[in-house]
């Protein structure tokens, strides 16, 4: 008998852990997710069938959104112009604490419950889509000709999936260069201009950096390795980090990669300008610990809010010869295999209009898609937002849009500037990994 | 009549039986619901490829135990896990410390313990924001502290070989209050006469805390022992928040969330799950089996 309440007490303790697991069986687990075309051809017949029916009775679509009070509130404005202009379509908009965003998708992925339109990391495009997740933007709506000749091709790209466009960009981020115009004014160095090379970005960090004894007081860059940082020094230098032929992580085989990842880590490892352990980068960059910082352009609006004081220069990544090319990152406004597919691509194609970007790049200095926009006057009134936004200007789609990816990238390079093992074994361990993670079968 | 009272006997006798059950009913039903039945479900997901990105999968056998025997990153979690087992003898130790102060009669001792419990019911994830500014290294208040006292600044949580000890003072923080709470029930219980005899035979306080209100505690030490073990093996909020470089506090069940949510490969997190479910039902039983517990 104590036996047995032995054993229960256990499986109760432990229940806590392996319920995640079970959570998503609850569904229809042995039903067959409907294929993107099937739900397509369903979704055309029935609208010719109810077609007075929805004369009448508007379409409602369940909206998802990861939750932040700026984009809260400007979604729900959006939503209730969206509604006035389409009186057809109702959408029920929710949102969701972006920590808790994943692990509420993913259980209504698994139970065929997802919303109709959602965002996901544009790395997970590929595999929703493969799994039948998710379908391809309705062509009559926004026809693939459309979407290559308004978007910036590194926007969008990573939304493709077997030549059709299952999403449109939204959180479009490219890589800046950010520094303290009072720390490198009092290094003697150009305040305004920043460093264009990156020959001058790195003897900058050197002369930025300030130590007491062995201990460092002030960092002259806080990098750290940050993925899109690292791919956009590889890509400028000539690497080759993903195979696009054989679909595969190569940069362990790819000299160029190598070398390129010795010189972007040799900063840290050999000059140490930053440790890890004498600030949080971003946090040291708002104290006025930390001199330079590569970052996303979303930092542009954040650190007058996050540090009032701090008097900041921003410029495009420097450049290596001709080259100032910048990972993109960014999330995709995705539709689920059971939605319908006019409807939620008419609402996708709102969420990505032209007047609806140039808002969102106003209000949350997150970049825009369009082409066009690119040449906006009024968006590049403010230096600094011009600046970001001639960063699109020559840009290429990240490869390591998944946490998964971006964990086991983030681990190796930890690993190169903290431990003695050779670079190549540590980058051979993550290539091995990425390509297991990404010919996971779904 | 006296069939009257019997059946009216008989009656109360039925309802005193059937009491119990409809008290512990809500907890009962709860507990199928969202664990033991969801465990349940689990078991079958351990043995397909589920993604968990659509309800599509398919029968794998064995596989995913099979590659689990063979992945390191499973192991080296599990070694990290083991670091986090210092925790139980120190939490105990701080709970009992506190417990006995608390037990004395001081003046405010219900704000006393208000103070030391409420880490307890605190959110984890506040707390460990909070706790990372604390650690924070060059303008943390730990590192102020040391110095303070002219001792050398730590890295804390971004150094991998202080990251594990970090992330115990943390837990020690949230944890002491519970355990300070079960030995104060305990001390209290603790006859005082028997106390009282001992010290009119001689005994010191120390005799008397050694040789009579320890032993007297076994059944809060055995339930905080098998409580604090079972938690120690599902470490997770603690070690998402406070990361250490270099997986340094990567425990299993941070693994096992890896693979099930950023991965997508939910059958093999399930797979981990049950593995680990196996590890701790054995750790149990040999903590039941050395304790010969009586307090179930």
């Amino acid at each position: 008998m104590k036996k047995r309440t032995t054993v229960l007490l256990a499986a109760a303790c432990m229940a806590g852990v392996l319920a995640g697991c079970g959570s998503g069986a609850s569904g229809k687990a042995s039903e067959p997710a409907k294929q993107p075309e099937q739900t397509e051809s369903q979704a055309k017949t029935e609208s010719k069938a109810t077609e007075a029916e929805k004369k009448e009775e508007p379409v409602t679509l369940t909206y998802w959104q990861h939750s932040s009070a700026a984009r809260d509130e400007m979604m729900t404005a959006l939503v209730a112009e969206f509604e006035a202009q389409n009186p057809d379509i109702k959408v029920k908009l929710e949102f969701i604490p972006e920590a808790d965003y994943s692990q509420k998708l993913v259980p209504s992925l698994a139970t065929d419950t997802a919303p109709d339109v959602f965002q996901v990391q544009s790395g997970m495009v590929a595999k929703l889509a493969k799994a039948g997740s998710i379908q391809p933007l309705d062509e009559s709506v926004m026809s693939t000709d459309s979407i290559q000749a308004d978007f910036v091709p590194a926007t969008v790209d990573g939304l493709r999936y077997e030549d059709k466009y299952y999403g449109m960009p939204t959180d479009v981020q490219t890589i800046v260069m950010f520094w303290n115009k009072a720390l490198v004014a009092e290094a003697g160095l150009d305040a305004e201009k920043g460093p264009q090379t990156w020959d001058e970005f790195f003897e900058w960090s050197r002369k930025l950096t300030k130590k007491d004894g062995d201990a460092l007081v002030q960092s002259g860059w806080g990098g750290k390795g940050y993925a899109p940082e690292v791919l956009s020094y590889v890509e400028q230098k000539g690497g080759t980090f993903f195979d696009e032929a054989k679909g595969e992580f190569v940069f362990a085989d790819d000299a160029k990669t190598i070398e390129a990842i010795k010189e972007f880590s040799a900063p840290y490892k050999v000059d140490k300008v930053y440790d890890t352990e004498f600030v949080k980068n971003w946090a040291g960059f708002r104290q006025g610990l930390v001199g330079m910082m590569l970052g996303h352009p979303a930092m542009i609006g954040n650190l007058p809010t996050t540090a009032p004081d701090l008097d900041f220069g921003v410029g495009l990544i420097p450049a290596n010869g001709d080259s100032r090319a910048t990972c993109v990152t960014s999330w995709g406004y995705v539709m689920s295999a059971k939605a319908p597919s006019k409807e939620a691509t008419r609402f996708i194609e709102f969420l990505s209009s032209e007047a609806v970007e140039k808002q969102w790049t106003k209000k949350t200095g997150e970049l825009p898609a369009r082409a066009a926009l690119l040449e906006d006057a009024e968006l590049k009134e403010d230096p600094k937002v011009a600046v970001a936004i001639q960063s699109l200007e020559e840009s290429f789609v990240g490869v390591l849009q998944t946490s998964a990816l971006n964990t086991i990238m983030s681990d190796a390079y930890s690993e190169i500037l903290k431990t003695d093992r050779p670079l190549e074994e540590i980058l051979k361990d993550a290539q091995d990994k990425m390509n297991a993670e990404i010919k996971n079968p779904v | 009549m006296k069939r009257k009272g019997k059946t009216s006997g008989s009656r109360n006798i039925r309802a005193v039986q059937v009491a119990p059950y409809i008290f512990i009913a809500p907890a009962v039903i709860y507990i199928f619901a969202v664990t033991l039945i969801p465990v349940l479900m689990a078991l079958p997901i351990s043995f397909t490829n589920w993604s968990a990105l659509s309800p599509n999968k398919e029968f794998v056998g064995w596989a995913n135990y099979a590659a689990l025997m063979k992945d390191k990153d499973f192991w080296k979690s599990c070694f990290v896990m083991t670091k986090f087992f210092v925790y139980v003898p120190l939490v105990m130790m701080l709970g009992l410390a506190i417990a006995c102060l608390l037990n004395a009669r001081l003046r405010g001792l219900k704000l006393f313990r208000l103070i030391f419990y409420s880490p307890v019911i605190t959110s984890t994830i506040a707390a460990a924001i909070l706790f990372e500014y604390f650690f924070q290294p060059s303008f943390g208040l730990f590192n102020s502290i040391l110095k303070t006292f002219g001792l050398p600044a730590l890295g804390w949580v971004e150094n991998a070989a202080t990251a594990v000890p970090s992330v115990i003072i943390f837990k020690l923080w949230k944890g002491f209050g519970a355990a300070m709470l079960i030995y104060l029930a305990g001390l209290q219980d603790v006859p005082q006469e028997i106390k009282e005899a001992a010290s009119i035979d001689g005994a010191s306080s120390w005799q008397n805390f050694r040789y009579i209100t320890l032993p007297l505690l076994r059944p809060a030490h055995i339930y905080l022992l098998i409580q604090n073990v079972i938690g120690v093996f599902m470490i997770f909020q603690e070690t998402y928040m406070l990361k250490g470089p270099l997986n340094s506090t990567r425990t299993v069940v941070n693994y096992i969330f890896e693979k099930g949510f950023q991965s997508y490969q939910m059958g093999y997190a399930c797979a981990m799950s049950f593995v680990l479910f196996l590890i701790v039902l054995v750790f149990t039983m040999i903590q039941y089996k050395v304790t010969k517990m009586d307090v179930l």
